[in-house]
């Protein structure tokens, strides 16, 4: 079977964009883009989901209008017709909307109201706005962005030509990195680097030794950042105490960066691609659309506010560390975001706290998901013997996301319910960690709501409740708030089971 | 799309997304009956000198509102007040 990829995108949006003549122009470069991919043995094929010719040709009904609804379903008819073994959704979210799914995290002090998504266009479940419903991600998606708001074919050319000019590296290539921390979580970054790279010496500090994308060398093709980042911002930023430095901006990227550089960043809003004209921003790019446009093959990225704790890894750093394991393995981009969400939700699971469900739904892919930085010699030699590894992996993911779907309980919010059983318990703990005036939510994770037999519902036990307390210390000596502690509490029915606090940043 | 709106309200400083990586103390614009996180136009998210210079003043703001984040393009102080 050959292998598919197809180019999903809206055509009603991009000739609004673009106007009539420059959507052609648009077009003809999905197309090279197309033809490109035949010369590596995959067949590609564009698919406009509002276009009665377009969808007719694809085999799935005419998708008049192109909201977030309408995309996800028009994906999953695609999906369910094709089985396509690449998704790359063109365009940026006003062309292709991402799916706004309420924030499962804002209960406690987090103030985003919803997460904007590509993890649904990865899932077979059908379109919701709950993060709960997306535990089973089976599918290999990526969106290759243009600018939010304008309408820049050259932009959209470079991009193309990135992605189909490219031939796999040799794992050398991307041995060397361009790391760069915020200081306070130098602990957790080199953990990080360790764990993808074997060592951590090329690590910069934020502030510290001047670490800075001005200062630092941005030529190797491995990018791993894990620096502040904010809404509608053209930098990142470190911290040390109460001092957050510029540690990265988007105009400092410009011609510097290595041709076939692959970035994963923790940050905060990290990918959220900015329309300038609701930044005041005039006519800078997000550090998204900059490092595409000067070259990336890929950005993984977080739409939203992001989690992790200082010393230790978990949440953003485990999603951005299993992407980048798998793309030195010589798996493709998408394919990579695949495995790091399937390995992410093996990690957190089986029970999911609304921190974690926050981090599935918040990082995305903005890079073509069949564009393979490393070669995989093994591959080639078991293709040359008449194997299909793509399809077998295929299969494999499949499977692996489907178990994942109804073997992962998420939460569920709740009403705040003093525990009376465990009070003494939780008095403990709470105590020990200084935490007894602090703020309380409850969640609830229950195996019963899951569709299993009645043996494995036997099986799984009662509900996990998760208590999350928050706390703002005041600064010794003085009134001013400087650190915050996040306590998270994981009980069943028979007790106590785990908690871990995280600290301010 | 981001509104040009103009707001008046007194700055105050807040904890911003605690235990997240985007967590600091943040600048916030209290109007009448909403609370907007308070930006200038090319300042430091985290660190603002000139606006935390502004906390417990009365200010006039002109700017960009997108959901609960305002950038503001000028600020005059006590207008209002």
């Amino acid at each position: 079977m050959p292998i598919l990829k197809l180019i999903i995108s809206c055509k009603n949006a991009l000739t609004l964009k673009y106007g009539a003549a420059d959507f052609k122009k648009v077009d003809a470069l999905l197309a090279k883009l197309a033809a490109a991919d035949k010369k590596k043995g995959i067949t590609t094929k564009v698919v406009y989901i509002d276009d009665p010719a377009s969808a007719s040709k694809a085999g799935i009904p005419v998708f008049a209008s192109t909201t977030e609804k309408d995309c996800k379903n028009a994906v999953d008819a695609l999906y369910t017709k094709s089985k396509p073994d690449y998704i790359l959704l063109f365009g940026a979210q006003d062309i292709v909307p991402f799916v706004s799914i309420v924030n499962p995290a804002a209960a406690g002090e987090d103030p985003d109201t919803t997460v904007p998504s590509d993890l649904p266009y990865a899932c077979d479940a059908p379109y919701s706005t709950q993060a709960q419903d997306f535990i089973g991600p089976t599918r290999v998606v990526g969106r290759l962005p243009d600018i939010p708001g304008k309408g820049d074919v050259a932009y959209v050319q470079a991009l193309v030509d990135t992605a189909s000019g490219w031939k796999p590296g040799k794992a050398a290539d991307y041995s060397a990195y361009f790391g760069i921390t915020a200081k306070v979580w130098q602990k957790s970054t080199s953990l990080s680097l360790q764990s993808v790279f074997g060592n951590f010496s090329a690590l910069l500090q934020c502030p510290s030794d001047t670490a800075t994308s001005k200062s630092g060398n941005l030529k190797p093709l491995s990018h791993f950042i894990n620096c502040h980042g904010a809404a509608l911002d053209y930098s990142f930023y470190g911290q040390m105490g109460m001092s957050y430095p510029e540690s990265m901006n988007t105009k400092d990227l410009t011609g510097k960066i290595g041709k076939g550089a692959v970035v994963a960043a923790e940050c905060c809003y990290g990918a959220q691609l900015i329309n300038a004209t609701n930044a005041g921003g005039g006519t800078q790019l997000s550090i998204s659309n900059n490092y595409l446009l000067n070259g990336a093959l890929g950005f993984l990225g977080s739409s939203t506010i992001a989690y992790g704790p200082a010393d230790s890894n978990d949440q953003a750093d485990l999603v951005c560390v299993y992407f980048f394991q798998s793309v030195l393995k010589g798996a493709s981009m998408g394919r990579s975001l695949l495995e790091a969400r399937q390995q992410y939700l093996s990690k957190a699971g089986p029970h999911l706290d609304p921190v974690a469900l926050k981090t599935m739904s918040q990082f995305y892919l903005l890079g073509d998901p069949s564009v393979q930085p490393v070669e995989n010699p093994m591959d080639n030699k078991k293709a040359a013997a008449g194997a299909d590894t793509i399809k077998g992996r295929r299969l494999q993911l499949f499977n692996k996301g489907a178990v994942l779907q109804h073997s992962t309980i998420p939460c569920k919010k709740v009403p705040v319910k003093k525990s009376v059983r465990r009070r003494k318990d939780i008095r403990t703990i709470l105590e020990q960690e200084g935490m007894m005036a602090s703020k309380e939510e409850h969640y609830i994770a229950d195996p019963k709501r899951q569709r299993a037999s009645l043996a494995a519902k036997q099986m799984a036990g009662g509900p996990i409740q998760f208590r999350t307390f928050t706390l703002a210390t005041p600064e010794k000596g003085k009134k001013r708030v400087r650190q915050i502690k996040l306590l998270l509490v994981k009980e069943s029915d028979s007790g106590i089971l785990d908690y871990h606090v995280y600290f301010a940043r | 799309m981001a509104n040009m709106v103009e707001l008046q309200g007194k700055v105050v400083l807040k904890k911003f997304a605690p235990g997240s990586k985007s967590e600091h103390d943040a600048v916030f614009l209290e109007t009448d009956d909403q609370s907007y996180q308070l930006r200038r136009l090319g300042g430091n998210p985290f660190d603002d000198p000139a606006l935390k210079a502004m906390v417990g003043k009365t200010v006039k703001a002109k700017g960009l509102l997108n959901d609960q984040l305002f950038i503001a393009h000028e600020l005059k102080e006590g207008e209002g007040a």
